[in-house]
């Protein structure tokens, strides 16, 4: 079903609508959180706190001004970025040292169990690598690849210069292709 | 990485984002043609794209749905039409209580002394001069 009648029939009462929207997209809102924060059980809360406030919200999303799934990726990341501004360098030093290696994606059914686990395991490593760079390289970087936002969409999304979007982008695009050369995965 | 490699920098990094105009465009191409340095470094951010792309979903946590039913529990949503209603409501019960409130002030002022009223008017006198004195410097200015 379309995303833009799930809203509607979201916002006319339909709850079984917004729980489409959920199974949507929680992935990738956790996957977003978790990218920013680095623990999963405050990407969990931000989560959930981004699928209450578009819940909330939902009869100020305009679908003539973009997707259902920018407005919300716009929401999580403006939610997860305000967390890391609270957060304490101590807090932060506590949460890299326990960011263990461990699976957390799903391995697709079509591969072999040697290939399904070096996928998981090139997608951790590459998780990981990812959280060595600046919040904002990470958050411009999975916006712009991970939701193929527009360098426009991501300024606003942000609130910054576009000028300001493609000096990140360009930062940590560069940044994180010498890491995952270092580490033999290009 | 040669000098003139060195020197597109940043127009690859346009033409990559899809940002550059069409005059970077074609110079870009024309040198992605004839430098396999840049070709390559071209296909390792390609593969970068793509390696963020397959890592940014990540499953959530069992029970997740659940868990959010249970934040949201009653119906939340907050439509156009009930916030014009609940403004509509605050600013006339606003507006009643102002009214209300002036009629029993006039009861008020009316019971308090007559010296009393004076006491009060002396003691606002010197603010009120100001006021003025205020309002004379704004229109001159």
């Amino acid at each position: 079903m379309d995303e833009a009648l799930l809203v509607r029939k979201c916002l006319e009462g339909e709850n079984q609508a917004f729980d489409e929207l959920v199974r949507r997209y929680r992935d990738r809102v956790y996957g977003m959180a978790l990218h920013l924060l680095g623990d999963r059980d405050l990407a969990e809360d931000l989560a959930q706190e981004a699928f209450l406030r578009a819940f909330q919200r939902l009869a100020m999303f305009d679908p003539n001004k973009g997707s259902f799934s920018n407005w919300l990726m716009t929401l999580t990341t403006r939610l997860c970025l305000n967390a890391l501004k609270k957060r304490t360098s101590e807090q932060q030093r506590i949460l890299e040292q326990e960011d263990e290696a461990v699976e957390l994606f799903e391995i697709s059914d079509d591969l072999t169990p040697e290939e399904g686990w070096w996928q998981a395991e090139r997608r951790t490593l590459v998780r990981q690598l990812l959280s060595t760079l600046p919040p904002m390289q990470r958050a411009v970087l999975l916006l712009r690849y991970g939701e193929e936002m527009s360098i426009q969409e991501i300024a606003q999304t942000l609130q910054v210069p576009v000028g300001t979007v493609k000096a990140w982008l360009f930062r940590g695009r560069e940044a994180l292709r010498r890491k995952l050369k270092e580490v033999g995965l290009l | 990485m040669t000098e003139e490699c060195r020197k597109f920098l940043p127009q690859l990094h346009e033409w990559f984002d899809g940002c550059a105009d069409e005059e970077t465009n074609l110079l870009v191409q024309w040198h992605l043609r004839n430098c396999p340095h840049c070709q390559r470094l071209i296909d390792e951010w390609k593969t970068v794209a793509d390696e963020i792309k397959a890592s940014l979903s990540i499953p959530a946590p069992e029970g997740f749905e659940e868990r959010l039913r249970l934040h949201l529990g009653e119906p939340q949503l907050v439509s156009w039409r009930e916030l014009a209603v609940s403004w509509v409501l605050t600013s006339s019960s606003a507006a009643l209580a102002i009214l209300w409130l002036k009629v029993s002030l006039t009861e008020i002022f009316r019971s308090i002394p007559q010296w009393m009223l004076s006491a009060v008017g002396w003691l606002i006198l010197p603010t009120q001069w100001l006021q003025q004195i205020w309002e004379l410097v704004s229109r001159w200015a």
